[in-house]
């Protein structure tokens, strides 16, 4: 079994952060989103949603992969299977530039999103 | 016995001796002494007795007194008194004559009984009547009241008597049987008398002292037990008496007593006489008796008890004693010397060769007391001798002892000295003097070398010590010899020391010393050189643990078991633990481990110790959470012992692992809820697109539950169509070109759920696919709403290109997004070319822009200036869209062109304007005529009077005329100036204007044609100004209409009896609200025309009579200005108009238009400042510009004067001027062709313009006069124009 080459602190906060913003989005997507949607027009409706899907792929990556170190460092038994030692860029296809004017709020969770991203990977280089 | 006994002996027989001479001297001598001593007693004791008999005799009268102070008590007791004189005055109150008295009696007896009862010391109560016949009797016997009945009563006969003559209340004495036993004795009486208020006399009571009393009292008198009391009648007989010692002897007394009665009285001494062993008597007291006689009282004083004659001193007694005391004497001295001095003398001369060392001598016997002496004399001769001799045989063998001793201490004093000589340590030896008395071979090694071959025995202690000093052997004494010597042997003498000192050699020293009780000092000196190395690598090795254990990280707690292992004490712990559980080292060391961590026995820790200490094996604790108050927190702990017995405890604060573990398990809880309740569907799968795992939305959307999904190839679970496109997406994760793509899920039942999937593969750190994670979002309503959007876009489209009116989509930045047909017919289709994104801006409608986009209605119409340069008055109307615009909010407007209908509402309300205008008429005739008539009737009989040359019109009247003509010419002005304004076009610039002025100004024009008509109007305007912003002649125009139509209501009703109009204005809310009123007294408007009044052209008068216009312009000119107008029924049943205006901010509203310099205008021009000046004046009308010029010249100026614009411009470069005042229209070259000119080649020439042109629309005449500096509208002032002028050539 290979060895979780961070930190408990590092992976705790990382996760936090991760399962915060998920639960943001997921709030957000309960109270919030239908207002906004509806002030979109239908077929700038359909990029929101894909940007919505790729955002929760990214994030349940993210805590996913954010789970597996933990459990690495808690030397706790991992089954075979699902070893994610790498995190899928889902929002990679996302160019913001060219996104429809999507909710403020919404834009907000993908930059959050993104810069986990990129500590996630960062991390990962280093490692 | 020795010779010591011997001699004490002797010296005691001596003593003896002289003991028994001096005796028989002192008996000879004493015995007289005692006699007279004897007497001189005697005598003291007869004064003491005489003294104890006047205290006896004033103890008697004390006595005696006392029991007359008794009977004097009785006699004026005042409780006692008082209520039986209360029960007298009461059986007294209630008697009734000739009745008895038994009802008082009983009263009376409940009185006595109580009063019985309470007293004790009475025995009877007995009440009498009036002839002395004893009516009731009370005994008190042994704490009870008896009432006896009076027939068994016996009352003493002379009581009955004598109560009547005896004085109230006095105490008798007389023999009564009371208790009706038969036995009489002397008693004492009470005897109160009962009268009725006349005074006549009722009847008695009595009281009587128990027998027993009298005794006591008696007793009380001979108290101090030696005083003899009797009781005497008056003929001196003893009725009673009371003897010392208890003995009651009455009739032995009374026999001599009474034989001496009288001379008692009289003469005391003859009574001790008489009266043997009585010596004093004190006074009698007495008392009466009942019968009349008096008894008495007499106390006697014993003395033959205690004071016998003793007579006078007898000489004879002291001769004899005198006598014999000198006989004894000679005796004594006889006997003396033949019996005790010369056997005496003999004994001590042999005592004196005993003393002198002959112990064979013995003293001759003798008799008596000197013989006994003499044979203890012998006696302890005898023993002496003999002891003398076994003490020579003692002493010879005690030398022999010592001898062998000495022998032996040698032998010792030899080991000794070996042993010292072979001991490891130095040794040296002081005596009391500080001299070497002993060392060892081995302290002279100590010394330094010189040093050893000096120390002998006698080498003083100083010397030594010094000698170390010099030669720098002691490292202490360096720099210091006098005061390091003079320490050291302070110290060595004075009391025992130990030290340690360091020797040049590097050697160290240790010296102890100890004073021996005889003063001498032993000095043992020792070489610690080894063992001070080794305390000091100890000392280093210490401090290395100590900084080991003060900086470990890990926290350490060194601790000492007691009570078997049940309990630990704190010895030590390092810095790490201080910190870490808050306490400081020096106040936890030695207290108990249980003080100082209450928490560790209740988590097992201390049983943990126990175990480590108990079995000398480590232990390793589990991490347990350690919750004291003080420093809570995870601890990882390991135990172990040591060799001293103690146990060591190493722990460690783990909270921040334990914390981090903590939230671990946290992040995956939170995951998995995220997950199981998250909106979108999500979809684990293997490499082989086999589900691991869905969440619940996903087996919502796929209508199956997890048991069916988990397990099945993730195709299976899509429509067939769809099944293409994931493999497709597959192949697109396995090669990282994953995105979302769209995709039907079979949700069974025919069902089929659009869905979004956005797939992510994982990859292990060799890149090989491990796993895919799919999202996948329900997109069924937004495809259903994109083909609704399609149709619905559609129908839209078709409408929009189809409408009659103008359409347009502006977009958010206020551009042409979409336009229609008919739009494009309002710009006239040459701009309907490119349209989309051009700005409103550019077609003119920047206001009709803001107003749609601006809050509240958005609804507009204006006046627009198109691109082609026509204007068009549109109207336009527009909602918020969104989706129409892409999303992006923006604007659908319906525009309007309504320039046709505009044109024919202006027309008409001019036309409208104009027949007010005259309808007017009648009363600005008479606004014009009174001002004419004035005018002419003052310039007439002035010009009259200067006709007739009469020459009496001075200029003061001429002024004054000429004053009247101006000012009724400028009211004449006034009014033909409000015409012009009020006929003129308004321009559409809004001004500032009062609303009250503006209704005073119009009931102004019409008050006097309605007065010819007898109609009244009542006009309440509020003081203050009421601000508006519009035109102050539409609101005029407003108020005209409203007053025609009451005119014509009135007139309708009411013919040529006219009635009035009633026109209220005021400002309401704060001044944010003006509200006008017009009420007439007609008959009113109908309900059913109430609606429809304002509309164009309706009309309730007659054919001919008004236009039916009146109403609906005026409600245009009040929407203009933001208000309402409405109609209701007046109070008095005719129809009231209601217009409600907003008024404006103060802040918005604009100044008003500068109107010149009043103060300056009126200022005369002196002449001296105006004479260097030319003023070119053009006018065409002569008679004016002479006036003028008459007027500029008088005023200083250089006038120069030209009737035409022309030939002004030609001579004004030949004869510049200062300033130009010229008018506009002139036939000669108009004023504009001359300012033109002028400014081309003068462009800072000031220019006045006097012009009669009307001031039509605004801003139209400020265009033909631009240029000019001022604009004087005619008729003009004089000094209005100079004062100009003034000010522009200054």
């Amino acid at each position: 079994m290979s060895k979780c080459p961070y930190s408990s602190e590092l992976i705790v906060d990382l996760n936090t952060e991760i399962m915060t913003l998920l639960e943001d989005v997921q709030a957000y997507m309960k109270n919030r989103q239908s207002v906004d949607f509806q002030e979109l027009a239908v077929e700038d409706r359909m990029t929101m949603l894909k940007a919505r899907s790729a955002l929760t792929l990214q994030l349940t990556s993210m805590a996913a992969w954010g789970l597996y170190q933990a459990a690495l460092l808690a030397e706790d038994e991992i089954p075979d299977g699902l070893r994610p030692d790498e995190v899928p860029d889902t929002l990679a296809g996302l160019d913001s530039a060219s996104l429809p004017p999507l909710p403020e709020i919404f834009r907000g969770f993908l930059t959050r999103s993104d810069h986990l991203f990129r500590k996630v990977t960062s991390l990962q280089a280093a490692a | 016995m020795t010779q010591q006994t011997v001699r004490q002996e002797l010296r005691r027989g001596r003593d003896r001796l002289v003991v028994r001479v001096v005796a028989i001297v002192m008996v000879a001598t004493i015995l007289p002494l005692a006699f007279m001593a004897v007497l001189t007693d005697h005598m003291a004791t007869e004064a003491l007795m005489a003294a104890r008999v006047d205290g006896l005799r004033q103890s008697s009268v004390d006595g005696v007194n006392h029991v007359q102070s008794f009977f004097d008590g009785l006699r004026w007791d005042g409780q006692v008194l008082s209520r039986i004189g209360g029960m007298a005055d009461y059986v007294g109150a209630v008697h009734v004559p000739g009745k008895s008295v038994s009802n008082a009696i009983d009263h009376m007896a409940e009185e006595a009984n109580g009063l019985l009862i309470s007293r004790r010391v009475y025995e009877t109560f007995a009440l009498l009547d009036a002839d002395g016949k004893e009516q009731l009797r009370l005994l008190y016997h042994e704490g009870m009241v008896e009432r006896v009945a009076e027939k068994s009563l016996k009352l003493h006969p002379a009581l009955g008597r004598n109560s009547w003559q005896r004085q109230a209340n006095a105490p008798l004495v007389a023999d009564v049987d009371f208790d009706a036993t038969g036995r009489a004795g002397p008693n004492l009486v009470l005897l109160v008398p009962i009268t009725e208020p006349s005074g006549q006399r009722l009847g008695t009571l009595l009281l009587s002292l128990e027998p027993g009393v009298l005794d006591q009292l008696l007793d009380t008198a001979s108290e101090s037990g030696q005083v003899a009391v009797l009781l005497s009648d008056n003929q001196g007989s003893v009725v009673s008496g009371w003897l010392p010692e208890g003995q009651r002897r009455p009739k032995d007394l009374s026999e001599s007593f009474n034989d001496h009665w009288q001379s008692l009285l009289t003469r005391e001494e003859t009574v001790f006489e008489s009266l043997s062993g009585f010596a004093a008597v004190s006074s009698p007291i007495a008392w009466d008796r009942l019968d009349g006689d008096v008894w008495h009282i007499i106390a006697l004083i014993p003395t033959k008890a205690v004071m016998a004659p003793v007579g006078k001193l007898n000489r004879t007694i002291i001769l004899l004693a005198a006598v014999t005391l000198l006989l004894s004497l000679l005796v004594g001295l006889v006997m003396s010397r033949r019996l005790l001095i010369d056997p005496l003398g003999d004994l001590l001369a042999v005592i004196r060769r005993f003393r002198d060392g002959d112990l064979s001598v013995r003293s001759p016997p003798h008799s008596g007391e000197l013989g006994e002496l003499t044979a203890s004399f012998n006696e302890m001769a005898e023993t002496l001798d003999l002891n003398n001799r076994t003490l020579e045989t003692m002493v010879a063998d005690r030398t022999q002892a010592l001898e062998r001793e000495v022998a032996e201490r040698r032998v010792a004093q030899t080991i000794l000295i070996d042993a010292i000589e072979s001991m490891q340590d130095a040794f040296m030896v002081y005596d009391a003097e500080s001299k070497l008395v002993l060392a060892n071979s081995l302290a002279r090694r100590f010394a330094p070398p010189g040093m050893a071959s000096r120390m002998k025995l006698g080498m003083p202690m100083e010397e030594f010590f010094r000698g170390l000093a010099q030669t720098g052997h002691i490292t202490s004494s360096l720099g210091r010899e006098d005061e390091w010597v003079a320490e050291r042997c302070d110290s060595h003498r004075t009391r025992n020391f130990d030290i340690e000192e360091r020797l040049e050699d590097g050697r160290w020293l240790n010296i102890r010393g100890w004073r021996t009780p005889e003063g001498a000092c032993v000095f043992v000196c020792s070489d610690i050189t080894e063992r001070k190395r080794s305390q000091r690598d100890l000392q280093i090795s210490e401090r290395r643990f100590r900084d080991l254990f003060d900086n470990m990280q890990d926290s350490a707690l060194i601790l000492r078991a007691e009570a078997a292992g049940d309990g630990f004490r704190i010895t030590d712990l390092n810095h790490a633990a201080q910190v870490l559980e808050r306490v400081d080292r020096d106040a936890v060391i030695g207290k108990s481990l249980d003080e100082v961590f209450p928490a560790l026995r209740r988590l097992g820790t201390v049983e943990a110790l126990s175990r480590v200490w108990r079995e000398h094996r480590p232990e390793r604790l589990s991490t347990y959470f350690y919750d004291d108050l003080r420093a809570p927190g995870w601890r990882d702990t390991f135990l172990f012992p040591l060799s001293t017995g103690e146990v060591v405890a190493i722990y460690r604060d783990v909270s921040a692992e334990c914390q981090a573990e903590e939230a671990l398990l946290r992040s995956e809880e939170r995951y998995r809820i995220l997950v199981e309740t998250m909106s979108e569907g999500l979809i684990v799968t293997d490499p082989e697109m086999v589900i691991a795992y869905v969440n619940d939305r996903f087996t919502q959307l796929a209508g199956r539950s997890q048991n069916e999904l988990v397990g099945r190839r993730l195709d299976e679970a899509f429509s067939p169509e769809s099944r293409d496109l994931l493999l497709k997406g597959r192949d697109r994760s396995q090669l990282g070109a994953d995105g979302p793509f769209e995709a039907s899920l079979d949700a069974g039942e025919g069902r089929v759920v659009e869905v979004l999937v956005s797939p992510a593969p994982f990859h292990d750190t060799n890149g090989t696919l491990v796993g895919q994670m799919s999202v996948v979002t329900d997109i069924t309503p937004l495809k259903q709403a994109q083909t609704a959007l399609k149709d619905s876009e559609s129908r839209f489209r078709s409408i929009f290109q189809g409408a009659p009116f103008g359409m347009v989509l502006i977009d958010g930045d206020g551009c042409l997004a979409e336009a229609n047909r008919a739009f494009k017919t309002i710009l006239d289709g040459n701009l309907s070319q490119g349209l989309k994104g051009l700005p409103l801006a550019d077609l003119g409608m920047t206001q009709l822009l803001a107003a749609l986009s601006g809050p509240g209605a958005r609804s507009w119409e204006g006046k627009v200036q198109l691109p082609d340069g026509r204007s068009v008055w549109l109207q336009a109307h527009a909602a918020m869209v969104g989706d129409l615009l892409a999303g992006r909010s923006g604007l659908i407007a319906t525009i309007e062109d309504v320039s046709r209908r505009k044109e024919l509402e202006e027309r008409m309300a001019h036309s409208s304007k104009l027949m007010l205008l005259g309808e007017m008429s009648a009363g600005l005739a008479h606004e014009i005529t009174q001002p004419l008539n004035i005018i002419r009737l003052t310039s007439e009989a002035t010009l009259a009077r200067m006709d007739s040359g009469a020459g009496d019109v001075t200029m003061e009247e001429s002024y004054g005329k000429l004053k009247i003509i101006n000012d009724q010419a400028d009211r004449l002005f006034d009014v033909i100036d409000y015409m012009q304004a009020f006929s003129r076009r308004e321009s559409e610039k809004r001004e500032p204007f009062d609303l009250f002025v503006s209704v005073k100004a119009a009931v102004a024009l019409v008050s006097e044609s309605f007065r010819q008509r007898k109609i009244a109007i009542q006009c309440e305007v509020s003081s203050g100004p009421c601000v508006l912003l519009g035109h102050a002649r539409q609101l005029e125009q407003v108020v005209l209409n409203l007053l025609t139509n009451a005119r014509d209501a009135i007139t309708d009703l009411h013919g040529a009896d006219g009635g009035r109009i009633t026109v209220t204005a005021r400002s309401e809310n704060d001044g944010k609200q003006a509200i006008l009123t017009v009420e007439d007294q007609g008959k009113g408007i109908p309900e059913a025309d109430l609606q429809r009044i304002f509309e164009p052209f309706f009309s309730t008068k007659g054919p001919g009579k008004g236009t039916g216009l009146g109403l609906s312009i005026s409600l245009g000119i009040v929407s203009g200005l933001g208000g309402t107008m409405r109609a209701e029924k007046g109070e008095e049943g005719g129809a009231r108009f209601v217009v409600e205006m907003p008024m404006p901010a103060m802040a918005d509203v604009p100044c008003a238009p500068e109107q010149g310099e009043p103060a300056e205008i009126l200022v005369e021009i002196p002449p001296a400042e105006a004479k260097n000046f030319h003023i070119m004046l053009v006018e065409d009308e002569e008679l004016a510009a002479e006036e003028m010029a008459d007027y500029l010249t008088r005023a200083g100026y250089r006038v120069t004067l030209h009737f035409g614009g022309q030939d002004a411009l030609a001579a004004f470069p030949n004869d510049p001027a200062d300033l130009v005042v010229t008018d506009l229209n002139m036939p000669d070259g108009d004023g504009r062709m001359l300012i033109d000119g002028l400014l081309e080649d003068y462009p800072y020439l000031p220019i006045i313009v006097v012009t009669g042109r009307p001031n039509t629309r605004s801003g139209e005449l400020e265009d033909l006069a631009a240029g000019s500096d001022v604009i004087l509208r005619k008729p003009i002032r004089l000094r209005e124009l100079g004062g100009h002028i003034k000010r522009l050539l200054a």
